[in-house]
């Protein structure tokens, strides 16, 4: 009797405790999140975000992970030539990113990626007996890998940053290097920002199997340049908007070695002019909502080339901040272009410029893509965390496209994407 | 600011000192021309003299993002930071030596409130004629933070800007070493209970040494609670480091203001700290043995 009532009592007093423990976690939290919004609202006077306290450098040693999986969906049988390949890419990242301050000023970052793809990818298209397309797939399953490293550095001044990365990527048939150099510097306490920014990078293809189509090239070279400027202006009350405006010059070896066009009844080899010029403009906006705790975000972009495609992309986000530091992103995006100037499903007559593709990429067609993303960030150990997870569902069509388009490419994609991340700070 | 103002500036190779210090007393000047309540021209007294009037006057965006600030720090605490609770010392004369009665206080706590305001940003209204706004409780702190932006900005690298107590940091000595800065004992107010070192960010300290009256034995401290109107109990000074002496001074103000429950609050809130209460007692992470469990290298302290 005496025994039960004493054990009564430890767990009582057991109970006790977790609630007291938990009543003071609670306060911690409320403590700790009122000074959250005490120090960005700090934040919002002029002259204060230049302070120490706001740098938006890496104070810390920051590692981060973060896995994707990519899958297309099978194309449907009526869509291929009869006993071909339905299925097609998988694609398998991992991504590993670390950051730490080396000097007063300085910060290091490393970013390796690996990805291992497999699967059928289309070939070229033909027309069925009613003029209709279907897509000849390539017969054998590919396995690749692919590995990519970025080492950056970045600079801190007083009103502004400037980076300077290098970077290769390796493939067993493709070899490419890249360099970047960009800087940005705020202005007008720090509501305004430039930023600015050039980078290139130098592939080598050497592509496989060139015993098995005779048609594919045995090595070839191709080079990019790309400039951008940019500007960003907060706009008071959570709201900012930024532009940049991107060209990107590239030349050599444009065409895909791993894909043929049909043209007079004959497969031949892909074939595409050896220059390319692209424009690309794209306007964000963001509104942070204060009734709602929530942020929405409104990009727009217009990219124009000079293979005569034009295409407009439109994505809305909405960033809603729920209970325990755990934000919810639904977004929705739309994506639509015309054709190249050399595409065609296939051609039943020869060009003069003997440029030829059916590359779906490269054909008019339009975009769908919904998305949701889950956030949240924690700390334990001394550790800040980060973690997200995300799944993405994109369709294209030729009936998205904003124009009409006469023949669909067969071959358009449609994907699912899982994304998991974590980042620790310390 | 009503209190002695300090610039130290560090030998610094191609520094033009007398720019720096011309433009850290003109951006003070500024600021105490501004937001003061002792002139009529402020735009303190504008804002006061609208009070009744219910479509109120727009302000600049300096004093909206303060008014922002102040709405936070209001909505944070619950009330206990309140811009608007500066009407109560009509009642509270500490040099009267007496206990305002009921009858003074009622009237005067109603018109006692953020929330009583209508600020829309860029419009304030005090809507009950008699409200009055004061910036008192924030300003030096900002003004700190702003001198030490405003140095920063023409080049100084090495220094402390110093408001009658509230401390910006622009950056530690060129050697790397820290400001080294003493806090007061609130009994010997010559006398350094404690001192800390300080390489970056702001440091207040909020404490009653100053005014404090005692009525038939009882100490009366002259923080008042804006719900109450009554003075608070409890501590009788507090120190806070933070990235920005406006955060810090908030926190020290706040602490002060939660009274016995003070320390805990601190604990809470994760910031360097320094609290000294009624009894004499010395607590918070500035003491000895405990600091380096909270600081995080932002401050150290010397010894009590």
């Amino acid at each position: 009797m005496r025994g039960e009532r004493q054990s009564q009592r430890t767990r009582r007093a057991r109970l006790r405790r977790r609630v007291q423990s938990r009543r003071k976690r609670a306060r911690r939290r409320r403590a700790r999140k009122a000074l959250q919004a005490l120090t960005t609202s700090a934040l919002a006077l002029p002259g204060l975000a230049g302070g120490a306290a706001a740098q938006s450098r890496e104070e810390r040693f920051t590692s981060e992970y973060a896995y994707s999986f990519y899958s297309e969906d099978a194309l449907p049988r009526s869509k291929v030539t009869a006993g071909g390949e339905t299925d097609r890419y998988q694609i398998q990242t991992h991504q590993l990113r670390f950051a730490a301050p080396i000097a007063d000023r300085l910060d290091l970052g490393l970013d390796v990626a690996y990805e291992t793809m497999s699967g059928a990818t289309p070939w070229y298209v033909v027309p069925d007996a009613d003029g209709d397309a279907l897509q000849v797939m390539t017969g054998a399953s590919i396995e690749e890998a692919r590995t990519d490293a970025l080492l950056r550095g970045s600079y801190h001044f007083d009103s502004g940053q400037a980076s300077l990365a290098g970077g290769a990527s390796f493939e067993n048939d493709y070899l490419a290097f890249n360099g970047l150099l960009e800087g940005e510097r705020h202005f007008n306490e720090k509501n305004t920002t430039l930023s600015g920014g050039i980078g290139f990078s130098i592939d080598r293809l050497e592509p496989t199997d060139a015993d098995l189509d005779p048609l594919r090239p045995t090595k070839q070279h191709r080079q990019n340049i790309s400039a951008f400027v940019g500007i960003s202006q907060v706009m008071g009350r959570g709201a900012a908007i930024q532009s940049s405006l991107t060209y990107q010059h590239a030349r050599g070896f444009l065409s895909d070695p791993y894909k043929r066009v049909l043209v007079e009844g004959t497969p031949i080899a892909d074939s595409r002019p050896d220059a390319r010029n692209q424009l690309a403009w794209l306007t964000r906006y963001r509104q942070h909502v204060s009734p709602l705790a929530g942020t929405l975000h409104a990009d727009y972009r217009f990219y124009v080339d000079d293979w005569q495609i034009t295409s407009h992309t439109l994505e809305l986000a909405w960033y809603q901040s729920l209970w325990w530091s755990l934000r919810l992103i639904p977004s929705v995006r739309y994506y639509s272009q015309s054709q190249a100037a050399f595409y065609g499903p296939w051609f039943d007559l020869p060009r003069a410029d003997g440029l030829y593709s059916s590359d779906y990429r490269l054909s008019p067609y339009g975009a769908l893509s919904w998305r949701l993303r889950a956030e949240t960030a924690f700390s334990t150990w001394r550790i800040d965390w980060r973690a997200s997870l995300s799944w993405e569902r994109y369709l294209s069509s030729a009936d998205l496209a904003l124009g009409k388009v006469a023949i669909e490419n067969p071959g358009l994609v449609s994907f699912n994407l899982f994304s998991i991340g974590l980042t620790a700070r310390f | 600011m009503g209190s002695p103002c300090e610039l130290h500036l560090d030998e610094q190779p191609g520094l033009d000192f007398e720019a720096v210090a011309r433009a850290a007393v003109d951006e003070v000047e500024r600021l105490e021309r501004k937001y003061t309540r002792y002139r009529d021209d402020s735009l303190t007294a504008r804002i006061n003299a609208s009070a009744g009037d219910p479509d109120g006057l727009e302000l600049d965006p300096e004093t909206a993002s303060l008014l922002d600030y102040a709405a936070t720090a209001c909505a944070q605490s619950g009330g206990l930071f309140d811009p608007t609770s500066g009407i109560l010392r009509r009642a509270w004369d500490f040099h009267s030596e007496r206990v305002p009665s009921p009858e003074e206080l009622t009237p005067l706590l109603e018109r006692v409130g953020w929330q009583k305001l209508r600020w829309e940003r860029p419009r304030l209204a005090l809507p009950l004629p008699g409200m009055e706004l004061d910036f008192g409780g924030f300003v030096k702190e900002y003004a700190a933070d702003r001198v030490a932006a405003l140095c920063r900005e023409l080049g100084a690298r090495h220094g402390l800007v110093d408001l009658g107590g509230d401390l910006a940091v622009l950056g530690p000595h060129p050697d790397g070493s820290p400001w080294r800065v003493g806090i007061r004992d609130p009994r010997a107010p010559a006398r350094a209970i404690a001192s800390l070192a300080l390489r970056a960010g702001g440091m207040a300290t909020s404490g009653d040494y100053a005014r404090c009256m005692v009525v038939d034995g009882r100490r009366y401290a002259h923080l008042l609670d804006p719900r109450s109107g009554w003075p608070v109990e409890g501590l009788t000074s507090v120190s806070v480091a933070a990235g920005h002496c406006l955060l810090a001074g908030t926190a020290s103000t706040l602490a002060m203001l939660h009274g016995r429950k003070g320390p805990a609050w601190l604990a809470d809130l994760g910031l360097p700290h320094l609290w000294i209460d009624a009894d004499g007692q010395l607590g918070g992470s500035f003491v000895a043995g405990r600091h380096h469990e909270q600081l995080r290298g932002e401050a150290r302290i010397a010894g009590p």
